[in-house]
């Protein structure tokens, strides 16, 4: 027995493990290490001084990392790319848009044109861009402190902004949400002008946009209020009234001489016959919920959705009636997975779906639209669309991606801009 | 990371079966326990004992030694893991009544039996992680058969992860990090490292 004892004592092997496990044995306790990470919109202050003070140098377009807001003028795309500029390609061939150049624009969100000549804010500015050159475009004009909302200290021209990123910490305390997030829109609204209106052009935006033209005015919703701009002469707006509208504002779309404004909580419908005075006609309440609009004669097509500000909505297409625009009444709701955007052409509606994929609808009969459902693309998530005279055009998760829709039942591939950075829709 | 490993297993998996063939394998079957101390919120311990199975199957490359595979199932209070990796186990005096035992496993305990789970845009899940689990023992014969008994302790180091994440419903544009994957508004990651004492029973075949 001693022996054998010995023969084992012996063996080095055996001493190694043993040592290692004498020496880790007593650390049998578990540990735990929590981090918690999430997205936050952390403020950033700026200067407007310094701001202005910075030339804007058009540049060769960088490629697309987070496509925004898409504007159709002739046979140029616009492309924003949120707080920083717009892109600009060439599409008069859809199958194969080149790009041509960049605007960088610090805060840009959104941008409308009247007569070659674009509109795009810039945190509190609006800024005025000659693109009847589109290979020269200049600034023209900076109409100041207009968007002024975003000012946290008016007598340093203070501003606050919001940057996303993502936040790693040790603990495990919940920051609820982003921050408030000011995006602004641009629309066409305009008032009574005829005679400067008929000799404007606008361009075409998509049924997520802030700004719009309509009627030689510029119309910008921001989150409460819609801003009148006279342009009637086009490279000098001027900054008219703010209507409020309560919290909530999210899109705008122009029909004939009324303005059509989604909100959190419904629709506003206005009268801008007048197009420096528009004129609330009705507002259309439906519950919280995230909803752009698009229109015809007869009728409104809202879509409703859950959402990061609107997380109790639900997800439907709604057909309002709209012929007495005195009185909107709902005449029939759909169920949808998530609706973002949509887009009218004639009979046929086409919805974004976020993540789920995007719908196309013949909508003749708008009390049997589940009936008339045409095709459901899932694979191409969507955010939002413009129906182009050339295109249909849409933000996917691949960038931005254009169709022949000229049969309405059978979307074909053109296109697609692709983003170095995938959308999350 | 995974990849590497399951492909490298794949391989020692081949291996071993070749070389089974030609009558150099053994097995061992273990059956234990693992035990530890868990912190409580309030800093107080407890401890844990979690049952713990595992199997090891390997070639012999000298007269005393085996490499090979070690597959198992550790049952801890969190998850259930299935640890798989490689092996190294080292005798002597396996013919004798009584002889000695040293062992070493090495490899990764994958969390597959745990099912992801979301409530509304409240997402869990659990990942595993790398293992290692030296441990020596005793052998003993068992007769006239030409299996033997074990019995071993050792130190087993577990790491595992829990994530919990709210999804982001508002399908807006977003950014993302290594920490933070696509879709998710926020995540809370738990990494345990889990420390046990392994007492075990085993045989060897």
């Amino acid at each position: 027995m001693k022996k054998r004892l010995q023969l084992i004592v012996s063996w080095p092997v055996f001493f190694i493990l043993a040592t290692i496990l004498f020496i880790t044995l007593p650390s049998c306790q578990d540990e735990v290490k929590s981090t918690f990470t999430y997205r936050a919109s952390i403020p950033v202050f700026l200067e407007m001084h310094s701001i202005r003070e910075a030339d804007i140098i058009i540049q060769p377009s960088p490629g697309l990392d987070d496509p925004g807001k898409i504007y159709l003028y002739g046979d140029f795309l616009f492309i924003n790319e949120p707080q920083k500029g717009i892109h600009i390609w060439d599409n008069a061939n859809p199958s194969n848009p080149s790009p041509i150049s960049f605007i960088p624009i610090p805060g840009n969100v959104d941008l409308a044109i009247n007569s070659e000549m674009l509109y795009a804010d810039s945190y509190v500015d609006l800024l005025v861009f000659d693109i009847s050159d589109i290979f020269n475009i200049s600034l023209v004009k900076r109409v100041e402190d207009v968007f002024e909302q975003m000012y946290i200290d008016r007598s340093t021209a203070t501003i606050i902004t919001y940057k996303d990123t993502v936040i790693t910490t040790e603990s495990e305390v919940a920051p609820w949400g982003r921050g408030w997030s000011w995006v602004l829109a641009f629309s066409d609204a305009s008032s009574g002008n005829r005679g400067a209106a008929a000799s404007q052009s606008y361009g075409q935006g998509g049924s997520m946009a802030r700004f719009t033209l309509l009627n030689a005015h510029l119309y910008a919703v921001d989150e409460s209020s819609l801003r009148v701009f006279d342009v009637i002469k086009t490279d000098d707006p001027q900054h008219l009234r703010n209507i409020n509208l309560g919290w909530g504002i999210e899109t705008i779309f122009p029909f004939q001489d009324k303005l059509f404004i989604g909100s959190n909580t419904g629709m506003y419908i206005y009268d801008a016959s007048v197009a420096s005075e528009p004129k609330e006609m009705a507002v259309y309440q439906h519950v919280t919920a995230c909803d752009p609009v698009v229109v015809n004669e007869k009728y409104a097509f809202v879509t409703l959705r859950t959402g990061r500000m609107c997380p109790m909505g639900v997800d439907e297409l709604q057909v309002i009636d709209i012929q007495n625009p005195y009185s909107p009444k709902l005449l029939k709701a759909y169920p949808m997975l998530n609706p973002h955007g949509l887009a009218l052409s004639g009979d046929y509606l086409y919805v974004a779906e976020g993540k789920h994929g995007m719908k196309s609808f013949l909508v003749a009969d708008v009390l049997a639209i589940d009936q008339n459902q045409l095709e459901f693309l899932k694979s191409m998530p969507s955010v939002d669309m413009i129906p182009g005279p050339k295109s249909l055009i849409v933000i996917g998760a691949d960038g931005v991606c254009q169709f022949d829709y000229s049969t309405p039942d059978a979307l074909k591939p053109l296109s697609c801009i692709k983003v170095k950075k995938t959308v999350i829709v | 990371m995974k990849k590497y490993f399951l492909s490298i297993f794949l391989i020692c998996f081949c291996s071993t079966v070749l070389m089974a063939q030609s009558g150099q394998f053994m097995h061992q079957f273990e059956l234990g326990i693992l035990r530890g101390n868990a912190g409580n919120w309030d800093g107080s311990t407890m401890s844990r004992t979690n049952l713990s199975i595992q199997s090891f199957h390997g070639a012999r490359i000298t007269e005393n030694q085996s490499v090979g595979i070690t597959l198992g199932y550790d049952r801890y209070e969190q998850m259930d893991l299935v640890p798989l990796g490689f092996g190294w186990r080292g005798f002597r005096h396996l013919d004798k009544k009584l002889g000695i035992l040293g062992a070493f496993d090495l490899g990764y305990g994958s969390a597959f039996l745990e099912k992801r789970q979301r409530e509304g845009l409240f997402e869990t899940w659990y990942e595993g992680g790398f293992f290692f689990h030296p441990n020596i023992g005793l052998t003993f014969s068992a007769g006239k058969s030409p299996s033997y008994y074990t019995l071993s302790l050792g130190f087993k180091r577990q790491i595992a992860h829990y994530f919990s994440g709210f999804l982001d419903a508002s399908g807006e544009n977003s950014i993302s990090s290594p920490l933070l994957p696509r879709g998710f508004s926020s995540l809370t990651q738990e990494t345990y490292y889990l420390n046990s004492l392994s007492l075990k029973l085993g045989l060897v075949f």
